[in-house]
């Protein structure tokens, strides 16, 4: 076998000439000398070297600490499995302080009959491969008796995925998609799905009499695309209609030219499912280019920033949610509280729901009495009406948390104000 | 009519914004030939910047005209600083190496920043500096167009920025080296220009510049700050420059004006899901009429 | 001639033979316990393994100049997944003929969407060759993201898990003998005469467009299949998997192995993933030891730049010199860095997740400062490396 050498990539003016851009010499006796092998044997364990040197460091900096293991001894280990990188960093930030927050109430009001429960996160970086992996390291390498996680769908799936075949069961906290519940018995979720949110929206928007209806659709987020279907379906079905629909990505930082449309066509109302973050922008833009209309979104928007974000412009603006601050629930001001005292700063809808995503686990647990798979799996699914922050929670057979959803209005000292609520049965 | 009109006041704008990312990576690629893929994390490194000035002057609580200024000039030289350094740190040791070589670093670098914003920067939840200065943004009414005044600003110092440039560009002596080593970087240095302080001063104007464009953006629009900020921004400013004819100055400014109206144009048209493929597919035309860009010249090739 | 190819064929088949036997072996007895995320590894490194060897063929043998490998990736991916549930479950295929349909349909549409990006590459030279390539990747994810019978930004999940370890270990064995074959034979020294000098080869006579092509169609081919196998895998894709970080840091393997070397591309792919995933193990770090190590690094990189510079080491080697630094930084680092632990900024502690992707980058830096050309610059692994005599490669 030969070793092929092809000189520096780059054409020399001359062999002999020390090729500048390459930063090789390209000698004559040092070309041949290159050829016969011998110096890159050695040149390659150089670098062999090196990269050892570099896992030195690696290693030198470790301080990993592994114990195999589900045993009915010692702490019982919940994985979270959440995007702490990439796009949605943000969320996945949220959701940690909220779960470990959780993890701290229920250890200190005693864990498992004395036994504490220790999370052990997982980074997805955003990207539905890396939660599969880790989802993996985490029912596989540490044996954890339930998955926690995911907000985007598309990671869910791979995570819940890994838990089913596990036979542990896994609770998301963001995870809207309806489709997900066919991943199996492992799944289940507190927040909203699409086709519950989507037909409050909707209904919402019939029985205010509005008859023409613009969306705005955020086209990166399923969520977003998922529940503008939705409220599509139950507008239409109702004589609605609507006018348009113009599309976002998350991040971007201009809106007009769309608005700009939108307003062209004089809807009664501009729905956008979208996350606050955009929201709140797009509200603000969409009343500098004089957009006069009812803006409405959902559960993304809820924020407690949403007013200081979107300005005087979002004042009126009405979405749907899981909880306000206001609410008088003991539950909801002791979170609130808690948070803010932990973190110094006010608890969001997706920390809310990965928090109750937490609670629920524990509460199930506690009934379970034990940390087996199955037990764990059927407690769930078998939650009931648990008073969580973000509503009294039920978790159907489906595994799809049945609660109240409140219409809010964004008022002008920044509380959201209930305007409608609808209970589940109802829909 | 006011409707197209508001549009092209927006994909002005819009274009203005790449237009000064587009400079930036111009300027580098036509002194160094480098794509410096670390460009949009340096804009977005000037975002929060922004924001920490914003509220270290108490830009949100007792808004003035001169805190703006500093706002946009605190926000220029962090990013100048953050450019020299990456160059320095990153690119300079393989100056003489393969360029695919220092891309990979560029690449490197993008990624070691948007993953220290995450552990450095406030992220959660996302902060927008917009919403701290409200009042700097209001909108007038001028018959049936609504104008908006950040929109113009954005406008305005975009504009005086690149004549800024050409000014720097044409008439200094460093833009004289600058405009040398462009030419020929091997000769220029032999020619007595010192290379090492023309790119360090590039790498400066450049990343000033997308400070500029961070602070403008950030300030007036109101987007919350996330790490990915500049990921989007800088590869469609990258796309403008080559669209422009990289390494050519008034081509940067030509193509990121055009991206933002073309972008612009496309939203308008009711395709906006497709807009930033849309930017990327006049971009591949444009380069089969045109291989060198729309100004830019093309080399004859000698063998 | 008929000897020669009798010999080629029957090292491939047994090479694709061992493959599949080790990823029976691998399937069979990592399939659960904590091994089972090995082997997550091992598919991870394989299916990257291929995407990067097939880059190389375009990036560093052809020298084309291609930023958008993802698109061909997803191509490959969506492919698979489409059909595989609309079509062919539909004709009752199952299990691995199942999975070769989808490869086979995979690689053929990334095929031709490599043959649409390097139409182009004909008139585009360089970096805007790289930029248009990198606009061909976001067309096709953009796409993806608009089509609603795509998935929409959902993307598709349900996908029939029929890939097998044991497949993937034969494609990625394929993989490397079709692009080593292709090396050695008349072929092979076009597309690398296009790399070191287009002009020149063209005035010998080489049909550089065509070759130009061909190159992009065979990557984008082997793109093409990882992408299939990827979806059987996974049973879930969505535009998000193929967004453009995943071309750099195929890009990235690429170059950090060494720009045409296969061997490299495939060491590299291994150990950038082994690399992200090991540094998930990576416990909590205390900030003083951390940031000190950091500092006696960059100061121990300095002085020891400078005593290479200085006394050219014959003895020691430079090797040896950063090796000491490194070490000398670790060691003091920690050491010191323990008893700062009192004041407050130097006790508070940092995650692995915190840290995973920054050392990562910083890795990826400091190799390609260290080795501009790459690991194994243009070189391939040879057996003579551990002969005893060793004969001259070149007669």
């Amino acid at each position: 076998m030969e070793v092929s050498v092809t000189g520096c990539g780059y054409s020399c003016p001359a062999k002999g000439a020390v090729c500048k851009k390459a930063g090789i010499e390209t000698s004559p006796q040092k070309f041949l000398r290159q050829r016969r092998g011998k110096v890159y044997g050695m040149k390659i364990f150089a670098v062999l070297l090196k990269i050892a040197a570099v896992s030195i460091l690696v290693a030198g900096c470790t301080s990993s600490e592994k114990s195999g293991g589900a045993g009915d001894k010692g702490d019982i280990k919940v994985g979270l499995y959440t995007s702490m990188t990439g796009s949605e960093s943000a969320w996945g930030q949220a959701s940690k302080e909220s779960v470990d927050l959780a993890t701290e109430e229920f250890n200190e009001s005693g864990g498992l009959n004395g036994r504490k429960v220790k999370i052990i996160l997982q980074d997805t970086g955003s990207q539905a491969e890396q939660a599969k992996t880790v989802a993996q390291r985490l029912t596989d390498t540490d044996q954890v008796v339930a998955l926690l996680g995911e907000i985007a769908s598309g990671r869910t799936q791979q995570g819940a995925s890994v838990a089913q075949a596990k036979g542990i069961p896994d609770i998301t906290s963001g995870s809207t998609r309806d489709d997900l519940a066919a991943i199996g018995d492992s799944f289940n979720r507190v927040c909203f799905n699409d086709s519950m949110q989507g037909k409050v929206l909707g209904q919402f928007v019939v029985d205010k009499g509005w008859k023409k209806v613009a969306l705005m659709v955020d086209r990166k987020q399923p969520y977003s695309t998922g529940l503008a279907a939705q409220i599509e379906k139950i507008v239409t079905a109702n004589g609605g209609q609507i006018v348009a629909t113009e599309f976002y990505q998350g991040g971007d930082p201009e809106f007009s030219a769309q608005l700009v449309n939108i307003k062209q066509k004089n809807p009664d109302v501009l729905i956008i499912p979208g996350y606050y973050t955009e929201a709140a922008a797009i509200c603000k833009q969409a009343r500098q280019n004089g957009l006069k209309m009812q803006l409405m979104g959902g559960d993304g928007w809820s924020n407690p920033d949403l007013r200081k974000q979107g300005g005087p412009d979002i004042v009126g603006a009405m979405f749907t949610d899981h909880f306000t601050n206001k609410d008088p629930d003991p539950v909801v001001q002791d979170f609130v509280k808690r948070y803010q005292q932990k973190y110094s700063k006010k608890p969001e809808a997706i920390g809310a729901l990965a928090y109750d995503s937490a609670k629920v686990l524990f509460d199930a647990m506690k009934r379970a009495k034990s940390t087996d798979g199955a037990a764990l799996k059927k407690s769930v699914r078998e939650t009931k009406d648990f008073p969580g922050v973000t509503g009294k929670i039920t978790i159907d057979d489906k595994g799809n948390a049945k609660k109240r959803v409140l219409v809010v209005r964004v008022e002008d000292d920044g509380s959201f104000s209930v305007v409608k609520v609808y209970e589940p049965d109802k829909l | 009519m006011s409707y197209y009109i508001q549009q092209l006041i927006v994909g002005l704008q819009v274009g203005a914004i790449y237009a000064l990312l587009a400079l930036g990576y111009t300027m580098v690629y036509g002194v160094l030939r480098l794509i410096n893929f670390a460009h949009g994390e340096v804009y977005m490194v000037g975002a929060f910047f922004t924001l920490f000035i914003s509220r270290w002057i108490h830009a949100p609580e007792d808004p003035a005209l001169w805190k703006l200024f500093t706002m946009l000039f605190g926000a220029m030289m962090v990013c100048a600083i953050l450019g020299a350094t990456i160059e320095q740190v990153a690119y300079r040791p393989l100056r003489k190496s393969p360029r695919i070589a220092s891309l990979i670093t560029a690449i490197g670098v993008s990624l070691l920043l948007q993953n220290l914003a995450i552990l450095v920067f406030p992220i959660n939840p996302p902060p927008a500096v917009a919403t701290e200065v409200i009042p700097f943004q209001r909108s007038i009414q001028v018959g049936d167009i609504t104008l908006d005044i950040g929109k113009m600003a954005i406008f305005a110092v975009a504009i005086g920025m690149m004549i800024l440039l050409w000014w720097i560009v044409m008439k200094t002596k460093m833009g004289r080296g600058m405009r040398a080593a462009s030419h020929d970087f091997d000769a220029a240095a032999l020619m007595g220009v010192d290379v090492n302080k023309v790119v360090r001063f590039t790498f400066i104007v450049g990343s000033a510049l997308a400070g500029a464009a961070a602070m403008l953006n950030s300030t007036f629009l109101g987007t919350p700050l996330r790490v990915d900020y500049g990921l989007l921004p800088g590869v469609k400013a990258f796309t403008a420059a080559v669209l422009g004819g990289i390494g050519n100055i008034p081509g940067a400014a030509l193509g990121g004006m055009l991206m933002g109206l073309a972008e612009t144009s496309v939203s308008a048209a009711h395709l906006s899901s497709y807009r930033d493929a849309v930017a990327f597919i006049i971009l591949v035309l444009v380069l089969l009429l045109r291989p060198s860009g729309l100004l830019g010249s093309s080399k004859v090739e000698k063998v | 001639m008929a000897r020669f190819w009798a010999t080629r064929l029957t090292s491939i088949a047994i090479v694709i033979l061992l493959a599949f036997v080790i990823g029976q072996y691998v399937d069979a007895t990592m399939a659960s316990g904590p091994a089972n995320i090995v082997r997550r590894i091992i598919y991870l490194c394989s299916l990257y393994g291929i995407l990067s060897v097939s880059l190389n063929l375009i990036n560093g043998i052809t020298g084309q100049f291609s930023i958008g490998h993802a698109a061909f990736y997803q191509i490959g991916a969506y492919t698979a997944g489409f059909l595989s549930r609309g079509v062919f479950t539909h004709w009752g295929l199952q299990g691995p003929l199942l999975l070769l349909a989808s490869t086979v349909t995979g690689a053929l549409m990334a095929a031709v969407g490599g043959w649409i990006v390097g139409m182009p590459s004909l008139r585009l030279k360089g970096d805007y060759l790289a930029i248009a390539t990198l606009g061909f990747g976001e067309i096709v994810r953009i796409f993806a993201i608009n089509q609603d019978w795509l998935g929409g930004a959902y993307g598709m999940s349900g996908i029939p898990a029929v890939t097998k370890l044991s497949y993937l270990l034969m494609l990625v064995a394929l993989t490397i003998a079709i692009c080593r074959n292709l090396l050695l034979s008349v072929h092979g020294k076009a597309f690398l005469s296009i790399r070191e000098d287009e002009m020149a080869a063209d005035a010998m006579g080489v049909n550089t467009a065509r070759y130009k092509i061909w190159a992009f169609v065979i990557g984008a081919g082997m793109a093409g299949a990882a992408g299939a196998m990827y979806a059987h895998f996974e049973t879930y894709i969505g535009p998000t998997s193929f967004f453009m970080d995943v071309s750099f840091i195929v890009l990235a393997m690429v170059v950090v192995g060494g720009t045409g070397s296969i061997t490299g591309s495939l060491v590299s792919a291994v150990l950038l993933i082994v690399l992200q995933e090991k540094l998930r193990d990576l416990g909590s770090i205390t900030a003083g030891p951390l940031y000190l190590v950091a500092l006696l690094l960059f100061i121990g990189a300095y002085v020891a730049a400078g005593l290479c510079r200085r006394f050219r080491p014959k003895p020691l080697g430079a090797t040896g010199i950063w090796g000491g630094t490194i070490l000398f930084a670790l060691v003091a680092g920690n050491l010191i860095g323990q008893r700062l632990e009192v004041i407050s900024t130097f006790s508070q502690t940092f995650e692995a997740y915190q840290l995973r992707m920054v050392i990562f980058s910083i890795t990826l830096i400091v190799i390609m400062i260290v080795r501009p050309q790459g690991m194994f610059g243009h070189h391939e692994f040879s057996w003579q490396l551990f002969a005893r005599k060793r004969r001259p490669a070149l007669p």
